[in-house]
């Protein structure tokens, strides 16, 4: 009943479509005051021109008056904040997960929207990241001009581009399908959970193409991490893209459509 | 008469706690499990908030105006994006009996943090990060120095 009361006096219109809103779309807002007002209105028409015509006396016309205020503002309060977001079709999000059985029984689940990393990245203007740019000098990595490489990487064809073995390491790095695939195996790492025991490690990346060529896609001395977000999240299926065992502990970056890592 | 001026109080109250909880309530919640612990539970209207950063002493800010005017458009970023999220956990990191978790839990974000010793709980408003940000980041504009 008081919902339709709120619907014939338009109160629909201030519950879903609050302008308090925080540059979102018309995401149900906290309550506004218009429809605490709303609220007041149908407490007392109801009051009066309800059947029961013993409350006519001032006192109770007072009490019953305050509790529908209470009621109405209580009421639109639940209302207001009862309809969550939903998730969007096509969002991807980022998901770190680290378990490590050993010890303490270590655990880190990170969810986070690559949409939402992106933003957060363009907002920062501290030290070298600068509103999305990573500004890596003339100096850095040793000398070894990174962007350079990143850039003939891009447009060379699918292959093998670097084979390294040493004694049991071994490193991989090639592009094949559309993702630029690196593999690092360790046969005989010393664990640092295993009191000198000697396990196996293994780190396999996997990042898309269209992600590296964002990454450059700047020019100059700059690595462009908001384009880079921008085109993972573009990239619209799932992707392993770090993974990396360590004798038992182990570490997962994916992305899904999902905002659990479960 | 006296009713009439009655009403207008209780109409007046109502409002007033309409609009101050409008943005919802900020919530702290400390539990030390000792024998003499303290027990915290702290509700405080998130309107304050922003309210209390537009009449914070300018001196407050000295010293670390850099750092807020970073500071200030991430968070504004961050609250408004948030709150068209669906509810998650953001991250959880578990360590041996210690357990943290950041999550988006309706129209706010939500720390927890439970161990053998205490249990902590923080709830603010989404809206009520954006407001805060928003006022401190104009203060810092309107007065550069």
């Amino acid at each position: 009943m008081i919902k339709a009361a709120l619907l014939q006096l338009g109160g629909e219109a201030y519950l879903f479509n609050s302008s308090r809103t925080t540059g979102q779309n018309s995401t149900p807002g906290p309550i506004s005051v218009e429809l605490f007002l709303v609220g007041c209105v149908l407490g007392f028409k109801a009051l009066r021109e309800g059947p029961n015509m013993k409350l006519q006396k001032t006192g109770w016309r007072l009490a019953v008056g305050g509790m529908a205020l209470l009621v109405a503002g209580l009421l639109a309060v639940g209302l207001a904040n009862a309809r969550p977001a939903q998730p969007t079709p096509g969002d991807l999000w980022l998901h770190v997960r680290v378990d490590n059985p050993d010890d303490r029984g270590e655990m880190v689940r990170v969810n986070f929207p690559v949409a939402l990393a992106e933003k957060l990245v363009s907002s920062i203007d501290h030290d070298k990241l600068r509103h999305g740019h990573i500004n890596i000098g003339d100096n850095d990595f040793n000398g070894v001009d990174l962007r350079a490489i990143l850039d003939a990487v891009s447009q060379s064809k699918d292959g093998e581009f670097v084979t390294v073995k040493h004694g049991d390491q071994e490193v991989r790095v090639a592009k094949q399908g559309g993702m630029l695939i690196v593999h690092v195996t360790d046969n005989n790492r010393m664990s640092r959970h295993h009191d000198g025991e000697m396990s196996k490690q293994e780190v396999e990346i996997h990042v898309p193409m269209a992600v590296v060529d964002a990454l450059v896609s700047s020019g100059g001395h700059d690595l462009d991490v908001a384009a880079a977000l921008h085109a993972l999240a573009a990239h619209g299926t799932d992707t392993e893209l770090v993974s990396i065992k360590d004798g038992r502990e182990t570490v997962r970056v994916w992305l899904d459509s999902k905002n659990t890592s479960d | 008469m006296l009713a009439k001026i009655a009403l207008g109080f209780v109409i007046t109250a109502g409002l007033g706690t309409a609009y101050l909880l409008q943005d919802g309530l900020i919530r702290v919640s400390v539990e030390k499990y000792r024998k003499d612990g303290t027990n915290l539970h702290l509700y405080v209207p998130a309107e304050l908030a922003p309210l209390a950063a537009r009449f914070l002493p300018r001196d407050e800010f000295r010293g670390n105006m850099k750092d807020l005017r970073e500071v200030m458009p991430i968070l504004r970023t961050m609250s408004a994006e948030l709150t068209k999220l669906p509810d998650s956990v953001l991250v959880e990191v578990r360590d041996g009996d210690e357990h943290v978790r950041v999550a988006k839990n309706g129209g706010g974000l939500e720390v927890e943090e439970e161990s053998p010793r205490e249990h902590v709980h923080v709830y603010v408003p989404l809206r009520a990060i954006y407001d805060t940000a928003e006022v401190v980041q104009g203060r810092l504009e309107a007065n550069p120095n």
